[in-house]
């Protein structure tokens, strides 16, 4: 059984690997999007679905990642590879600036400062003119590897996808280490979690500045992806898309991100014909899917499966 | 009962007042605990137990008095630093960690003798899965003698309520501590688990050298197991000593069953 899961696995991989020049163009970039999408909604479960944080700012961290790493390319003139992970760690410490003064709060309070603290990233990034360029926007020169350089989306594809695996695993070992036991003990009992050496404030900030590098990562992808960024495309509304991500598809649960991140994000898309009713879909996805849907789609999976057995 | 007359108490507790508001939950409150000691602390509800236990814990801070643990000051720890000293507890009301597993809530007892951060198991750096294996391990041999080992795959949730309670003793046990803190362990157990709890605190303190402070509303347990014990009424010990000695005392009588007329 655990074989048959890892060859199944195996072969979605090379499918993915190989598959996507015999796709339509259009498909491709959906499966860049879903990659970048994969990454945030990763990277915020960490903070909120383990953590048990609310976090509503997520969209600023990836417009940090997205607009730093395009200056630091065409300002500094740095390398796209260094002004990538340099680009997600200005993201992880706007994650720890913003965490520090507003651990203390909870609930409806951290939602609130966190949203806040989205709708803040977007108003400077319009009204930054002489860094930003406001509303006009910044064009992303595209990263070179070698003699290539990736101009398409075929080609940025398995750039997203090997990042997007990489991070991924990296959750998973973070997840099953003290660190994720310590996430999850917080969310549980914060009580209990103190009295067995946890240190809240200190494992809520690591939570924080995670989610945020991995927000600001996914932002310097897109970034090179659509070669060119305004703020529009990081309102705060996708900060409660990111939320629905990890609503859908099952909070606290790696498989929950991924797959939260891969539906959720193609909405938009099926949507296309429907501009107006777009944010009130999602208002009703989520709302659906917290009455409904507790624990998300993995859930609803499990429940089909037999309950665990005593002494497995 | 183990006697080390020659040491000085691992427990030392000094004129130890906690007000809320106008209240006193503790006032003037003298407590010395010996090593290898179980005390069990009882009376009446609101008599200022837990909140005892929450000073112990560093969740409250007292309005006034000292606390003394090897001899070192004892107020100037945090509530996280308090299990590094060697102080472990349960909770009153269960407070295990619902979402983790029977194993994953024991080991979350181990997490200060471990060292994996957030940079090295993401990369899982050399001797992670060693540390991480060898922590599964030691949190199964506690899983074994408190027979739960069954369960081990199992949220911790879905167990039964009194062995709810085993597993947060498991979990306050299995990184040696020196002192433990029992808030109300047989709470919600059936009559069998109450003795086999009795069991395995004495199984458990044979095979750790532990002092244990108990808080328990169940007399037989309270009396089977402890050696000393100290009767708390409205903040203040009302009575002090061995188990029969302090079950005849008139004002512990009174204090639970009212004055007699």
């Amino acid at each position: 059984m655990k074989n048959l899961s890892k060859i199944l696995l195996l072969a979605f991989f090379l499918a993915l690997l190989i598959l996507p020049p015999f796709l339509d163009a259009y498909v491709v970039y959906l499966l860049n999007i879903i990659c970048i999408s994969i990454l945030v909604s990763t990277g915020l479960n960490l903070v909120t679905g383990y953590a048990g944080q609310i976090n509503l700012g997520q969209s600023g961290f990836v417009a940090i990642g997205a607009y730093a790493t395009t200056i630091l390319m065409t300002r500094l003139g740095i390398w796209f590879w260094g002004a990538l992970p340099l680009g997600a760690v200005i993201a992880a410490l706007a994650g720890f600036g913003i965490a520090v003064p507003s651990l203390r709060l909870r609930g409806v309070y951290l939602a609130l400062v966190t949203f806040g603290f989205a709708a803040i990233v977007e108003m400077i990034l319009v009204h930054w003119v002489s860094l930003t360029r406001g509303p006009d926007g910044l064009a992303v020169p595209s990263p070179q590897l070698g003699s290539i350089t990736l101009n398409s989306d075929l080609k940025m594809f398995y750039l997203n996808f090997s990042i997007t695996v990489l991070m991924v695993y990296i959750a998973q070992n973070i997840i099953h280490s003290r660190v994720g036991r310590a996430f999850v003990s917080i969310r549980d009992s914060e009580l209990a979690a103190q009295a067995v050496g946890i240190d809240l404030t200190a494992y809520k900030i690591i939570a924080f500045v995670l989610s945020a590098f991995y927000g600001g990562l996914a932002g310097g992808l897109y970034a090179a992806l659509v070669m060119f960024i305004s703020p529009d495309a990081f309102s705060v509304l996708e900060s409660v898309i990111y939320i629905t991500m990890i609503v859908v598809g099952g909070m606290g649960s790696i498989l929950g991100a991924i797959i939260g991140g891969a539906t959720v994000s193609l909405l938009p898309e099926l949507l296309r014909g429907l501009k107006e009713v777009q944010e009130f879909m999602f208002g009703a996805i989520l709302v659906i899917s917290l009455i409904f849907l507790p624990n998300g789609l993995v859930g609803l999976f499990a429940r089909f499966r037999k309950a665990p057995k005593i002494g497995e | 009962m183990q006697d080390h007359p020659s040491q000085a108490p691992i427990l030392q507790i000094e004129d130890l007042s906690v007000y809320f508001g106008g209240l006193a939950a503790l006032s003037g409150f003298n407590m010395k605990v010996n090593r290898g000691e179980i005390r069990g602390i009882i009376g009446p509800n609101g008599a200022g137990k837990t909140t005892l236990f929450n000073v112990i814990s560093r969740f409250y801070t007292p309005s006034s008095g000292k606390i003394r643990f090897e001899n070192q000051d004892h107020l100037t720890f945090k509530a996280h630093q308090v299990i590094t000293l060697g102080i472990s507890r349960t909770f009153q009301k269960s407070e295990l960690f619902k979402s983790l597993s029977v194993l994953e809530n024991v080991q979350m007892g181990l997490h200060i003798q471990m060292k994996a951060s957030f940079l090295s198991a993401s990369i899982q750096l050399k001797g992670i899965q060693e540390e991480e294996r060898h922590s599964r391990q030691r949190a199964m041999e506690i899983l074994e003698i408190l027979s739960l080992q069954k369960y081990r795959g199992m949220p911790a949730s879905l167990l039964p309520i009194g062995k709810q309670r085993l597993l947060e003793i498991g979990r306050a046990v299995v990184s040696h501590p020196k002192l433990l803190l029992l808030d109300e362990p047989a709470s919600g157990m059936t009559y069998a688990e109450k003795s086999n709890l009795v069991d395995m605190l004495f199984k458990i303190r044979e095979q750790m050298d532990l002092t244990i402070l108990l808080v328990e509303h169940d007399m037989k347990v309270v009396m089977n197991i402890s050696d000393g014990l100290t009767v708390l009424n409205y903040g203040k010990i009302i009575a002090e000593g061995e188990p029969a000695e302090v079950r005849n005392n008139p004002l512990v009588i009174e204090a639970y069953m009212g004055k007699s007329r």
